[in-house]
């Protein structure tokens, strides 16, 4: 994912945010009658909609067959599927065209506490992300206090972000621990990097060694602490 | 929830877990969809025919091997070597060890399940590493043991290592991430819905 990143002095570079997630070390392997393969997951159709297994639990589907043997319908069940679309069903499992989506806020508890026109996040870092004055962060605060639910490594894309990066690491980020990145338009907003992402507070840490650096985004939408007696 | 024992800098702490989510602390969200009448509609799935609409329980997930459907018992072996892979034990069943830490080491711990540890008592400020397994698996998970004011926390997930980057980045790796990065937003598909 490309990022652009505004320093104190007002400068932007174009820079990659790098997953850190590794590939996978294992693999699962069936044994057939044509050697072994790497089993996939499918989709099939387990029960007709609106037939007479529809709503009924396994049991009181082995009493029907049972007692009154009635058919199942060969030609969709264990059929493979795939979804390509959604809909919006009413009781009667008609499709609804008129609807509205609407976003309940829960409290702790369970409760609705709020419900409101549901509006999807857009990613807000397709403006330039500024390095925040505030908020910075010592590497034991940080920890104490935050629960680090995701960490991209930022690297340079040219010589001229390199130089960008590289002095950003070597004069600031170092000294200051975990600087915090402002997004939007004023720089005040939290980071959302996907459309219906959750929005996190963002922080960058970047060390150096020698005439290499090492610059990680580290983004919490968590603190750490106890929820609150009877949540 | 089951006591787990663990060994935090060669001293046994036994503590129950007790799950933290984001929703415990701040409350959730969840959307709803309104027909005309204000009455809840139920989500369904259209499969690439168009003929159906399948709602939750209609569909479920089955194994597959080349053409033909399998019940057979999966065998995990390692990626590079192909040899079979041993069963890391559930932390349960065998107390996981823990060393002290700094905040750095800890920092680079992306976390995906938070426990409270309410059985541990530990001085705040203090930080440990280790593994944590809830399950057995085949992979083994880094996890953190961390004390602040509000209690002991067992935080479990992925230990990063970034590395120290020169001018000479290897452009395969950017190109290789974006294409990963297009490739899980593709599969991003509507079955995840059931």
């Amino acid at each position: 994912m490309y990022i652009k990143l505004t320093n104190f002095q007002k400068r932007t570079a174009e820079l990659f945010l790098l997953s850190l997630n590794g590939s996978k070390t294992s693999k699962r392997l069936v044994t057939t009658a044509n050697g072994q393969m790497e089993p996939e997951s499918q989709a099939i159709i387990t029960r007709v909609p609106g037939g007479w297994t529809a709503d009924r639990k396994p049991e009181q589907i082995a009493e029907a067959l049972v007692k009154s043997d009635p058919e199942i319908d060969t030609q969709f069940i264990g059929k493979p599927v795939r979804i390509r679309s959604l809909a919006y069903l009413d009781e009667q499992r008609r499709p609804v065209c008129h609807f509205r989506l609407v976003e309940e806020k829960l409290t702790p508890e369970g409760a609705v506490k709020e419900t409101k026109p549901y509006k999807v996040s857009e990613p807000n870092v397709e403006l330039p992300i500024q390095i925040s004055p505030k908020g910075n962060q010592k590497a034991e605060d940080m920890v104490q206090k935050f629960v680090l639910h995701k960490i991209y490594q930022v690297v340079h894309l040219d010589s001229l972000s390199f130089d960008f990066l590289y002095t950003e690491c070597k004069e600031r980020l170092q000294h200051l621990g975990f600087v915090r990145l402002g997004c939007g338009l004023k720089g005040n907003e939290p980071m959302i990097l996907r459309k219906e992402g959750l929005p996190s507070f963002a922080y960058l840490r970047g060390r150096i060694d020698g005439d290499k650096y090492c610059c990680t985004l580290h983004l919490t939408h968590q603190e750490l602490r106890a929820p609150a007696p009877g949540s | 929830m089951a006591a787990c024992t663990f060994n935090i800098d060669s001293t046994k702490h036994v503590s129950e877990l007790q799950k933290v989510t984001r929703d415990d602390l701040y409350g959730g969200r969840r959307v709803q969809a309104l027909g005309p009448d204000s009455k809840p509609l139920r989500r369904a799935g259209v499969p690439e025919e168009g003929n159906l609409y399948l709602v939750s329980g209609d569909i479920a997930r089955t194994v597959r091997a080349g053409e033909q459907f399998t019940l057979g018992a999966a065998e995990v072996v390692d990626s590079a070597t192909g040899q079979k892979k041993d069963v890391v034990p559930s932390s349960f069943k065998q107390a996981p060890e823990f060393r002290k830490a700094t905040a750095e080491e800890v920092s680079l711990l992306e976390v995906a399940s938070v426990y409270l540890l309410p059985g541990a008592h530990l001085s705040p400020g203090t930080c440990y590493i280790g593994t944590f397994n809830y399950r057995d698996g085949f992979e083994r998970n880094d996890a953190a043991i961390l004390a602040n004011g509000h209690g002991t926390f067992l935080l479990v997930g992925k230990l990063k290592k970034p590395g120290f980057v020169g001018m000479e980045i290897d452009s395969q790796l950017i190109a290789e991430s974006a294409a990963s990065e297009e490739a899980g937003e593709a599969t991003e598909n509507f079955e995840s819905l059931f």
